[in-house]
């Protein structure tokens, strides 16, 4: 049996308020909502499930107004990461560390060797959602601009300042990179 | 060594090792909330219009609970799910805490969190626990419901007790609670082959 289209289940939800074809749209795109959302906020998540409650009410508050141009999965991540990157602002965890601290070897960095997620969580906001977007969830360059409104050298800088940082981090050198180890 | 003169935009790009690459590759792209926050979610979409309300669907689908057929009422769900926010939210429970006797690892975990996150989680899930009562005391009109609704409240109350175990690992009287529902589980059998404690909701 073919599956209700995400456009089709959004249509009775704008037209009726219908709770069981939200709850399947939640239900098909929240997993995979969630573990974005969760790692572009660093591994908080009571902050991530109040991310995620905020992007479905936003979402359906606007359904009414979405095109269908692009996918809707694409559209529900758009409005998560601008209220990720809120967040992360409004705390003041919006960051980019300046070159001189990445040679600085913090306390987990001392580690011998930790966890490749744990390494992403600890990565300053600005880099570690570049390095999401971009190395994780396969978003080009220009996209990543266009949605963080900056330019894409600012993206390609923020990703590899985020690489640099994770191998130091991850405690792995790369002969290609002379100063990581 | 890359020229530190070089404007950042020019410089060559970090490029992914097959190993980094395969590593990325692997990490997880899904995973599932804690299951109260669809309800959450849902309850404030209907306060703000933007969902209708429940009882008219529910009504519509399964329509009027006849006399002598009765199910698993409505609120057993809504209180065990309540109380299910405490086992699933953190990954920490008493059940692991004392079936596994991974004290040492638990407590480290506790201390690992700030005490306002925990806080936080706390109030949350008593939040939840409040709403689970109201139903529960709402639907106190059958005698047959009786020990459903003890099952109900002692299943509400346990999953607390494992929330403010994290917030304040030595507390007697949450200690004396899990104690006395360590006891009952061993009474009733109901540790499973890993020394876990069972709960079923």
């Amino acid at each position: 049996m073919a599956r209700t289209t995400d456009q089709a289940l959004a249509g009775r939800i704008v037209a009726a308020r219908d709770e069981s074809a939200f709850r399947e749209l939640y239900r098909r795109h929240t997993p995979r909502l969630y573990q974005f959302v969760l790692r572009v906020l660093g591994g908080d998540e009571l902050e991530a499930e109040d991310v995620l409650q905020d992007t479905w009410i936003r979402a359906t508050r606007n359904l009414a107004g979405f095109r269908w141009e692009s996918r809707f999965e694409t559209w529900l991540t758009g409005i998560g990461l601008n209220l990720c990157r809120n967040r992360l602002r409004a705390g003041g965890r919006w960051t980019d560390l300046p070159e001189e601290i990445l040679g600085t070897p913090g306390a987990a960095q001392r580690e011998s060797r930790i966890d490749l997620e744990r390494a992403i969580a600890l990565l300053p906001a600005g880099y570690r959602t570049v390095l999401v977007l971009h190395d994780i969830e396969g978003y080009r360059h220009a996209e990543i601009a266009e949605r963080l409104g900056v330019s894409e050298g600012t993206s390609k800088s923020q990703l590899w300042s985020a690489r640099r940082y994770l191998r130091r981090l991850l405690g792995s050198g790369h002969p290609a990179t002379g100063d990581v180890v | 060594m890359k020229d530190p003169d070089m404007p950042i935009d020019d410089r060559e790009p970090v490029e992914l090792t097959p190993e980094e690459r395969a590593a990325l590759d692997a990490l997880p792209r899904e995973r599932v909330p804690g299951r109260m926050l669809e309800e959450r979610t849902i309850n404030a979409l209907r306060d703000g219009g933007l969902l209708g309300s429940a009882a008219p669907a529910r009504q519509s689908v399964e329509g009027p609970a006849r006399k002598g057929e009765r199910g698993r009422p409505w609120w057993t769900a809504a209180a065990a799910m309540a109380a299910g926010i405490a086992l699933f939210a953190g990954g920490l429970s008493v059940g692991q805490m004392l079936g596994a006797r991974q004290t040492a690892d638990a407590f480290q975990t506790v201390f690992e969190e700030g005490d306002a996150r925990l806080a936080s989680r706390v109030q949350r899930a008593g939040s939840d626990y409040v709403t689970a009562l109201e139903a529960l005391a709402e639907a106190g009109d059958a005698a047959a419901d009786t020990g459903q609704a003890l099952e109900v409240a002692l299943t509400a109350l346990w999953a607390a007790a494992n929330e403010i175990v994290r917030l304040a690992p030595d507390d007697p009287l949450t200690a004396r609670i899990l104690q006395g529902f360590e006891a009952r589980a061993v009474d009733a059998g109901e540790y499973g082959p890993g020394g876990q404690l069972l709960v079923e909701f």
